[in-house]
């Protein structure tokens, strides 16, 4: 009977050694952990330049799932009514209440600064990795003594490296690679909080490595699972509060 | 307790959030007859009043007190005429009340409201509601908020439905006649020299032409008939919208009156009575408007394209197509948007000849962590190969204030567009503050 069971243990053993997670598990894992059915959440942007001045800007952030989302600028005032739409990586929009038009942001003009910040448009869709695809195997490393899966993501051609911490398949660190293969802007998400089993980054740091700004992301006020509809998500809902 | 403080305790009492806007822009004339002359010097207030609202209910109440900055006096019993020393227009901005998810993705918003429809930058014939504004230069797209009922239902985001009710007719704001002339009535010393070419026409010598002529009692008035008060007579239409892959479609229709007059002169000349009366009636015409649109993207360039084709009930106005296409781009930190347009220019709708053809573009580049925007836009007239360039400087030393220095230059020749702005090159400055 002993020896069976340590037959048993030392096959066990061997398994885990050989088995390594694909990064496209480690990423489901990581949405599965990270996505609530939908939220509603006030933030605070703040914009540091290069000579350390920092401007301010508060939101209100609606999401769905993890690809349906729309944030309206509160402040400062020239950004106030300022709305941003996506509901799959393909349809964003923005609508500007000194126009009082939605727009659909165009292929190229996705890449461009969100409200003044360092995320673009495509960045602020992508937030929650709803439209990021996994390649490869995930290499277990450590960042700053934490345990991780690192991973290699890509979309629209651009690639980027993830940390994934390994006990809650947590987004600790997300480098974008710029076409000359230089770390161009680097994430780091902390502060996680835990409500109704889904964990919630409080904050979000981006380092505009190219450009010598910041733009940190403050979640305020989060409210999981409150019950928000897809109809939510249309043109209408953007001229919200503007 | 005044009326101010009982407003204030309002206020607070109702939680009431107050947005404002200051600006303030002068221009100087540095070319041409006028040169040195400030042309235009606009300073207007706008304060937005926000009750704190729900998901499902929003209102608001905006006014916005503009002045014109120069006095005008015709003599010097106006010197005890405020509003002519002070020349302020207070304006009623939006007005109402909107209710959210009546069902599901169902808005109702009543009161005074912009609704804009449309694809294209700056112009867009499919727009019909919301009535434009063309008295600031610079300002190619303004357009005011008007009285009307407007339902919208968008249970998805992939399709839409708008419907919309305007019972009150507001015409157009005009441009201001320091850059374009208006149609205005002859005044009765032209009215006379047609009198004489008519005579010499009919084979009398230029002296006698010139003596019969001066005989006559010229007059010279102008009629304008608005739209009716009648449940016929409300501007009315409806919008479907949708999105296939990478595009925004859109399908309209509405009823409803041109924003600018048309004008028909009729002149009566009694012969035996030696006398001339001469009449430019002017009208609103009415037109049904089909409207459609597209929007999207393809390799990374932004696409548009906007067209109308108005029908009118008019038998002295022509039915008319207009045609917008354009493109947006961004590339090494620069902003391009161009676009090409076959229909009227808004800022020389009141011309003698209106502008049909012309490419609108601009070039927009932000630096300094977008503390300073640069922009050159620009309009060409394809037809008569005249230009209007407008370079801008826009400096945001912080949140909230702007900074302009700019310039207008036109070129045209005779018979062009911008025949009236040419060699009346100008530069401005403006400050801007909203909180």
């Amino acid at each position: 009977m002993g020896k069976i069971r340590r037959t048993m243990l030392l096959l066990g053993g061997l398994f885990i050694g050989v088995y390594a997670m694909s990064a496209q598990e480690v990423l489901n894992r990581l949405r599965n952990t990270t996505t609530a059915q939908d939220r509603r959440v006030k933030a605070v942007m703040r914009i540091t330049d290069k000579s350390k001045r920092v401007q301010e800007r508060t939101l209100r952030m609606v999401m769905k799932g993890d690809k349906k989302m729309l944030v309206t600028f509160i402040s400062p005032a020239e950004l106030r009514g300022v709305s941003f739409l996506t509901t799959s990586p393909e349809n964003m929009w923005v609508y500007l209440p000194a126009q009082g038009r939605v727009r659909r942001i165009s292929g190229s003009a996705a890449d461009q600064s969100f409200g003044g910040s360092d995320f673009s448009y495509k960045e602020m869709a992508s937030i929650s990795f709803g439209t990021s695809v996994a390649h490869g195997e995930a290499d277990e490393v450590e960042l700053n003594g934490v345990k991780a899966y690192l991973i290699t993501l890509e979309q629209d051609g651009e690639k980027s490296r993830l940390w994934v911490e390994k006990e809650r398949f947590l987004p600790l660190r997300l480098e974008k690679i710029a076409r000359d293969g230089r770390v161009a802007k680097s994430l780091v998400f902390a502060d996680f909080q835990k409500a109704n089993e889904v964990w919630i980054p409080r904050t979000v740091r981006l380092d505009n490595l190219a450009r010598g700004t910041i733009t940190e992301l403050k979640l305020l006020d989060v409210e999981i699972d409150v019950g928000i509809k897809d109809s939510y998500f249309t043109e209408e809902n953007m001229k919200k509060g503007a | 307790m005044g009326i101010g403080a009982i407003l204030l305790n309002i206020l607070v009492v109702t939680q009431v959030s107050i947005q404002g806007d200051l600006g303030t822009r002068a221009h100087l004339r540095f070319s041409g007859k006028d040169s040195t002359k400030f042309t235009w010097f606009s300073t207007r207030a706008s304060l937005t009043f926000v009750p704190v609202t729900s998901d499902r209910f929003e209102t608001k109440l905006g006014v916005t007190v503009k002045t014109n900055g120069y006095p005008f006096l015709t003599g010097a019993s106006d010197l005890s005429d405020a509003s002519k020393l002070e020349p302020v227009s207070l304006m009623l901005d939006e007005v109402f009340v909107r209710i959210y998810d009546i069902l599901p993705g169902l808005n109702l918003t009543a009161g005074r409201q912009k609704v804009h429809w449309g694809t294209a930058d700056a112009v867009n014939p499919t727009d019909n509601f919301t009535t434009p504004d063309y008295s600031d230069p610079l300002v190619w797209d303004e357009r005011r908020p008007v009285w009307m009922v407007h339902l919208s239902y968008m249970p998805v985001s992939a399709f839409g439905i708008e419907l919309g009710a305007k019972p009150i007719f507001e015409p157009a704001v005009a441009t201001s006649p320091e850059w374009f002339s208006v149609a205005v009535l002859p005044d009765i010393e032209q009215l006379r020299y047609g009198l004489v070419e008519e005579f010499i026409r009919q084979g009398l010598d230029s002296v006698t032409a010139w003596q019969v002529a001066n005989a006559y009692t010229i007059t010279a008035q102008e009629e304008i008939k608005l739209p009716g008060r009648n449940f016929r007579d409300i501007t009315w239409g409806g919008r479907l919208k949708s999105h296939l892959g990478n595009f925004d479609l859109a399908l309209s229709f509405l009823r409803g009156y041109d924003f600018l007059p048309a004008a028909q002169p009729v002149t009566n000349i009694d012969v035996i009575g030696q006398r001339l009366d001469f009449v430019l009636r002017q009208w609103f015409p009415e037109k049904k408007v089909v409207g459609a649109e597209i929007a999207g993207n393809l390799f990374g360039v932004g696409l548009w394209a906007e067209a109308a084709y108005a029908f009118y009930n008019d038998t002295l106005v022509k039915d008319e197509l207009s045609v917008i296409g354009g493109f947006d781009y961004s590339v090494a930190g620069f902003y391009l948007n161009l676009q090409y347009l076959h229909g009227d220019f808004p800022l020389a709708r009141l011309q003698k000849e209106w502008m049909k053809d012309f490419i609108l573009g601009a070039v927009e580049r932000k630096l300094f962590a977008d503390r300073v925007l640069t922009r050159l836009s620009g309009v060409v007239d394809l037809k008569k190969r005249s230009l209007g360039l407008v370079p801008l400087i826009r400096f945001l030393p912080v949140d909230g204030l702007e900074i302009d220095l700019g310039g207008m230059v036109f070129n045209g020749g005779n018979g062009s567009a911008f025949a009236p702005l040419n060699r009346v090159d100008e530069i401005f400055f403006g400050v801007r503050y909203r909180f």
